[in-house]
């Protein structure tokens, strides 16, 4: 089956940053080659509430006077564009041969990603190759082929997590590209094995320059370090970088780490602009920014920010035919850009070439009409302009990293609803597999898509990149478990499941799950045989609890700042703080008990359990324990989501699923961030998290750092 | 937190010996100039029982008097002090003082959390102690040195460090290491994942102020733990966080010090003077992530980033490599504590390497990596290039496949640095002596024989060709092999081999003979990830060692649920209950082994095994890639442990 034209738009049910109407803009663009529409307004992202300040309104001509023309790394350009690193096997090959023939014609750029390369893909010139951490398909030929190389340590979309093409997928034209058998899984290890450090780096950038004489490029997710990460890349000789923000694009990824690691590309390229300009490293150095590109729009305010170049992936996508249905993983893309290679269904390359022509030019088209519309002659006028913009309600130190001026607004901190669907469905998925629930293309997950529905929406976890390796969560000795009560309970992940008021089937399926996977349950009596995994009230289980304070129990208390002024001193084990009782926010009670025993020097003789039914996820456990929780308590009422409408089932085996999946999705988080041991590296360990555009106060009094901010 | 990398170096003289010049210790550091930078560099030196005042240096912005008022405000009195402006306001001093010990430590603690917050300029003390002395500032090592006339100086012990800073923050000092608390420094190469729960577990001690490096950290948690009275054995134990799965630590002192360990990359120098006596210890982390290399000759034990610079201040060192998670420590009475792996394993690599050849084409001594590489391609064309005094070169031979040039033959005589043979294609290397990390990265073809010991990450995606290792080969060896049509990679090892040999190998054929042991010696994570090839040990090999296992307690508690929910019998609980999880894991069936695969297997890939003989076709298929090694075939009729992916 041949794909020639454009499939209608699904009705979108679930928040996206793909809107229909952004995909609209892109099919116009690419059914004209014409300029649509410039300055659009909209959006939860922090780059939609940054505007041009425009004197007059805006207009739109076909012809527009300003040029985008420009070179570096003695590389000409007809546009500050770079169609970005998608590989062949994430997309099915007509796509890519289509890319790379496009990228010649409009005299842009295409990465290639990590598949080896294409034979057809070879022809083409414009091309920049790519030596990531499996090498596939990577040798001095290839090294040799294009204009430059890209070290790849990282990606927006998965940021510390390795890749993995299961076998069947491993068809025999992507066995010939990527050098692998047939049929055999390919797995890229999630850090370089020779890349641990920055010196580790330099020393390949140094290798690779040796030997291919090209210029080389490292590619990077944005996380917590990245003004610093860019600025080692600098010193380290690189010719430039390409960041790849929260959010970006990607045919596979944990949906974990998309939707609660790395950062927005607007706070990593003012921020990381900055550091290098202080540094006197900017000179000579390129940036290329990568996503969330929408539109000339988003471009502009990108390079306004600090950015070189911006590299469009989704978007390209989109205007060779994508719907976004978000199935790139399961391989049958309705559109055939992602789908499994086996002839069966294809896209037209000459369908894809004119459209994704079009597109471009349409794309140039507008940037150059913005250009024309902020008095400027030339793109590069254009670079870091700052002054230009203006930030339209955000917090202080978000237009403080940004470098602009504009309307502080300190946000709201519940904005958005608690549950949703997109919640839901994974938890299903969850309960169904057992196993780190995947998804593919952009997250769409709060603060940026969604409206965040508690203060964890608005923390960012790390992603180790360069500077330290992430760890492999599946292959490395990560180890999730906790000691509590003085080394007394072992917990194999900081999750407890709280049964209380369960119907009957549920308590007893969580606690032989609980027992199987060695966690334990939280109930008002403990049940014979099960004494060893119950926290209980009854005094028969491994660990007590009471409301009041009793010597070897831990201490019930409500989640309110007021409740645990008096705490300090108590002979107890630790304290469950409930956020189902008292008013004030989980992570702030939390976080303010576990400063004030450290203030007092008594924290490590205590717990701390984080107690709600309005914990939600394996990202919202880790955050809070990264705040300074032992561990959390969940509600059995998790599995009734997961559940929903549909059928029972087994439950116990439902509830191992669940357990077993948060038990994975922690660990993949740890090995993201670059941590073995999470009780010991985790807890409390504020530097780890990153706050975007969070109200001020909330934040100071979390004791962590805004996003983008040294 | 500003990340950074670096190289480190540390010596400490044996008792009875000559004190170490200072000359030696910047050579040394000079030879990994390369991994730092110009942004910063340091040394510190142990002179145990010089002086009974306490010596005070500091950093400060401003007139630095101030200090002497603090120490003079917490009862200590000031005996001398010298200070030299040395750019603008910037000040450098060093002061003497007298007091009670205790009452020093907390000013010291007191003055740096007013003095890094003091609005009047900004300052740091940076080096106290009795017996310890640090010089740092930016610039490189030989910069430093020549600075504080480090060359003429002597010590004991010694630390040196050269750094790589992502970015400095102006051109201040502060960030330099060594880091020096009181009687303690430490210089540092990683990145730890732990910092931020480090400054919370030093916090609730009480520590108010830091630079904001992890390297300032480690050594704040030593004299913490170290004041508690803890051995210092003891205290490098915690700190250096062992697995869970080795039970190294009991639960209730895990569970106390849980913030206080250290995660992530990092390998650690750290100099330490008890009053009574000097110790040098050298931490690498569980994965090894950062190269650590310890040498000893008569006179001296030292530790290094990379054995270039052990060789070029002892070139007939006995040299061996910290296994990870491990620690050595040595002291100036004592002598070796803790060498950082067993004394078979340490007698076990190879003598030291000759640098010297009477016929040659090349001498290396006084050559760039970059020049001696120019020079191999221009003499490529004879066929065969010997070289002689190559020390820690990098990237050797890497130009060859671009620039076309197949079927040469290289000797090498001496100490090869890391990625040599990258992307190698038919050229053919001989090195007569060690190789440093990331060996045959991504090599197609040709062959490499290593007359000695190869470091970490040798052979990574090696996809053709052979290698031949004859001595030990360090960690992460051999990973991401994989075989493609016609392609077929080989990689023998004649000594032994750490972690994670053959991780995700999906094709070849990987030999450890260990001619010098019983049986191969291999650590643990053996074909973790495994897709495919084969991994061929000498000997019966315990399944403990193969891929990455559940912790046995875990898996205890799920042969319990399994038997309440009649998924397993009496009988077959008490059977697997005393056998390693792979032989269980043979033999589970059903629910009950769909159940223990969901838990820890599904994604990670465990590998299984044989143990058998070698199948004629195998026998001769190895013995053909090792001709150079006669003895190799009576060893290959042995019986092997044969490890191959489970699916």
């Amino acid at each position: 089956m041949i794909i020639n034209k454009y499939l209608p738009i699904p009705r979108q049910t679930d928040s996206e940053l793909w809107t229909s109407e952004k995909i609209e803009h892109v099919r116009k663009l690419a059914l004209t080659g014409k300029p649509h529409s410039i300055f659009e307004r909209g959006g939860n992202r922090i780059i939609d509430k940054v505007e041009f300040k425009l004197g007059k309104n805006p207009e739109l001509t076909d012809s527009p006077t300003s040029s985008l023309s420009f070179s570096f790394s003695n590389i000409e350009m007809s546009m500050p564009l770079y169609l970005g690193d998608m590989s062949y096997g994430a997309l099915s090959g007509n796509p890519n041969i289509t890319i790379a023939r496009v990228a010649d014609m409009t005299k842009t750029l295409a990465g290639t990603g990590e598949g080896g390369l294409h034979e057809e893909v070879a022809k083409y010139k414009r091309i920049f190759v790519q030596w990531a951490s499996a090498r596939f398909g990577v040798d001095s030929k290839v090294l040799k082929s294009g204009l430059g190389v890209v070290i790849k340590i990282g990606q927006g979309a998965k940021p510390g997590i390795g890749g993995h093409l299961p076998g069947k997928k491993v068809t025999r034209p992507i066995s010939l590209a990527r050098r692998i058998p047939e049929g055999m899984d390919a797995i890229s290890p999630a850090p370089h094995h020779d890349i641990y450090s920055i010196e580790d780096l330099g020393q390949r950038i140094q290798a690779l320059k040796e030997m291919t004489g090209k210029p080389v490029f490292v590619k990077v997710a944005a996380t917590n370090y990245i003004p610093y990460v860019v600025a080692g890349i600098a010193r380290m000789n690189a010719d430039g970088v390409i960041i790849d923000g929260h959010g970006a694009g990607t045919g596979a990824t944990p949906q974990v780490i998309r939707d609660n690691v790395g950062i927005p590309i607007e706070l990593a390229v003012a921020s990381a602009d900055n550091v290098l300009r202080k540094e006197g490293l900017r000179e000579g150095f390129t940036i290329i920014a990568a996503g969330r590109v929408t539109s000339a729009t988003d471009a502009a305010k990108l390079i306004a920010l600090g950015a070189d170049v911006v590299s469009v992936g989704t978007g390209a996508l989109i205007a060779m035919g994508c719907v976004m249905v978000h199935k790139c993983h399961i391989g049958s893309c309705p559109t055939a850009l992602t789908n499994k290679i086996d002839g069966t269904r294809e896209m037209d390359i000459e369908f894809g070439v004119k459209t994704l022509a079009n597109f471009i030019n349409g794309f140039g088209l507008e940037l150059s009409n913005i250009l024309d519309n902020l008095g400027l002659k030339n793109v590069r006028e254009l670079k870091g302009r700052r002054d230009l913009l203006y930030g339209n309600g955000l917090s202080e130190e978000t237009l403080e990293i940004l470098g602009i001026d504009g309307r502080v607004e300190e946000p709201q901190v519940k904005q958005g609803e608690l549950w949703n669907r997109r919640i839901e469905v994974y938890l299903h998925e969850l309960m169904n597999k057992g196993e780190p629930v995947i998804t593919s293309m952009g997250s769409t997950s709060p603060p940026d898509v969604e409206k965040p529905g508690r203060i964890t929406d608005w923390l960012r976890s790390d992603g180790a990149q360069v500077t330290r390796p992430p760890i492999d969560p599946y292959r490395e000795d990560i180890d999730t478990s906790f000691y509590l009560n003085h080394g007394k309970i072992y917990l194999s992940l900081p999750v407890i499941y709280d049964v209380r008021g369960a119907p009957e089937k549920y308590s007893s399926a969580f606690l032989w799950a609980s027992m199987a996977l060695s966690s334990a349950v939280f109930s008002d009596y403990a049940n014979h045989g099960y004494e060893e995994v119950s926290f209980s009230a009854d005094g028969k289980g491994i660990a007590n609890w009471s409301t009041s304070p009793k010597e070897g129990h831990y201490l019930v208390v409500p989640s309110s700042l007021d409740a645990i002024e008096s705490v300090v001193g108590l002979d107890v084990p630790g304290f469950i703080v409930d956020e189902d009782e008292g008013k004030d926010d989980l992570e702030v009670v939390i976080s303010k008990l576990d400063t004030l025993l450290k203030d007092n020097g008594v924290r490590y003789y205590y717990d701390i359990l984080a107690k709600s039914s309005k914990i939600r996820d394996s990202a919202d456990v880790f955050k809070i324990v990264l705040l300074g929780a032992d561990s959390t308590i969940v509600s059995y009422s998790l599995l009734e989501r997961a559940i929903g409408q549909g059928s029972e089932g087994d439950l116990k085996e439902r509830a191992f699923n669940l357990i077993a999946g948060m038990k994975k999705e922690i660990a993949l988080l740890a090995g993201a961030s670059g941590v073995y041991s999470v009780q010991s590296s985790i807890t409390g360990n504020r530097e780890l998290l990153r706050s975007v555009n969070l109200n001020r106060r909330v934040r100071e009094i979390l004791r962590i750092k805004p996003a983008g901010g040294l | 937190m500003i990340p950074s990398g670096c190289g480190v170096f540390g010596v400490i003289r044996k008792e009875g010996r000559r004190k170490i010049p200072g000359s030696t210790v910047v050579k040394a550091i000079e030879k990994v100039r390369h991994r730092g930078s110009d942004k910063g560099a340091g040394f510190a030196t142990f002179n145990l029982g010089e002086g009974n005042v306490y010596s005070l240096k500091a950093f400060m912005e401003g007139d630095p008097s101030r200090i002497m008022r603090m120490l003079n405000e917490h009862g200590l009195q000031v005996t001398s002090m010298n200070a030299s402006y040395e750019r603008g306001s910037f000040c450098n001093c060093s002061i003497m003082t007298l007091g009670d010990v205790n009452r020093l430590k907390k000013a010291i603690r007191n003055i740096n959390e007013v003095l890094w917050d003091d609005s009047r300029g900004k300052g740091r003390i940076y080096s106290v102690g009795t017996s310890v002395s640090v010089f740092k500032d930016v610039g490189y090592p030989a910069d430093v040195a020549r600075k504080y006339n480090v060359e003429m100086m002597e010590g004991d012990m010694w630390l040196a460090h050269t750094r790589q800073p992502t970015n400095s923050p102006g051109f201040y000092p502060y960030w330099s290491h060594p880091f020096s608390t009181f009687n303690i420094a430490i210089v540092h190469n990683g990145d730890v994942s732990s910092f931020g729960a480090n400054v919370e577990f030093l916090q609730n001690r009480g520590w108010e102020s830091f630079v904001g490096t992890d390297s300032e950290v480690i050594a704040f948690l030593f004299q913490e733990l170290l004041e508690e009275g803890m051995p210092l054995e003891e205290v490098v134990k915690i700190v250096l966080n062992p697995s869970r799965r080795s039970s190294a630590l009991p639960s209730v002192k895990d569970y106390l010090y849980r913030n206080a360990r250290l995660d992530g990359p990092f390998t650690a120098v750290i100099g330490y003077d008890s009053m009574e006596d000097l110790y040098l210890v050298g931490m690498a982390d569980r994965s090894k992530f950062r190269p650590a290399i310890i040498g000893e000759d008569d006179d001296a034990f030292y530790l290094a980033s990379e054995e270039s610079e052990i060789r070029e201040v002892s070139p007939n060192a006995k040299v061996w490599t910290l296994k990870p998670g491990s620690y050595f420590i040595a002291s100036l009475k004592k002598g070796v504590i803790s060498r950082g792996r067993d004394d078979h394993e340490v007698m076990s690599f190879s003598p030291p390497p000759t640098f010297n050849v009477d016929l040659f084409d090349i001498d290396a001594s006084g050559l760039s990596s970059e020049e001696l590489n120019v020079k191999l391609e221009e003499l490529s064309q004879k066929g065969k290039v010997v070289v002689k005094g190559v020390n820690g070169h990098r990237f050797l031979g890497n130009t060859l496949p671009f620039k076309g040039i197949r079927g040469v033959e290289i000797h090498l005589y001496g100490v090869v640095g890391n990625s040599m043979a990258n992307l190698n294609e038919g050229n053919v290397f001989y090195v007569h002596g060690n190789v440093q990390d990331d060996c045959c990265d991504t090599m197609h073809g040709g062959k490499v024989v290593i007359d000695g010991d190869a470091r970490d990450v040798i052979g990574q995606t090696l996809q053709g060709g052979v290698i031949l290792v004859k001595g030990n080969a360090g960690n992460r060896v051999g990973i991401q092999m994989r075989e493609y049509q016609d392609k077929k990679p080989y990689f023998i090892i004649g000594g032994m081999v750490d972690d994670y040999l053959g991780e995700y190998m999906a094709g070849g054929m990987t030999v450890v003979l260990d001619l010098k042991a019983r049986e191969a010696r291999v650590g643990n994570f053996v074909g973790t990830g495994m897709v495919g090839g084969k991994i061929y040990l000498r000997g019966k090999i315990s399944p403990s060692k193969l891929g990455l296992q559940p912790p046995r307690f875990e898996f205890m508690r799920l042969l319990k649920a399994l038997l309440m929910e009649k998924m397993i019998t009496e009988e077959e609980m008490e059977e697997f209950s005393n056998v390693e999880y792979l032989e269980a894991m043979k033999k589970m069936q059903g629910k009950a082994k769909e159940y223990s695969k969901r838990l820890f297997e599904e994604k990670v890939g465990i590998p299984t095994f044989e143990y058998r003989e070698l199948n004629e076709d195998e026998f001769k298929e190895i013995l053909n890639c090792a001709t150079e090694v006669k003895e190799y075939e009576e060893y290959l009729k042995e019986k092997f442990t044969v490890v191959y992916p489970s699916k």
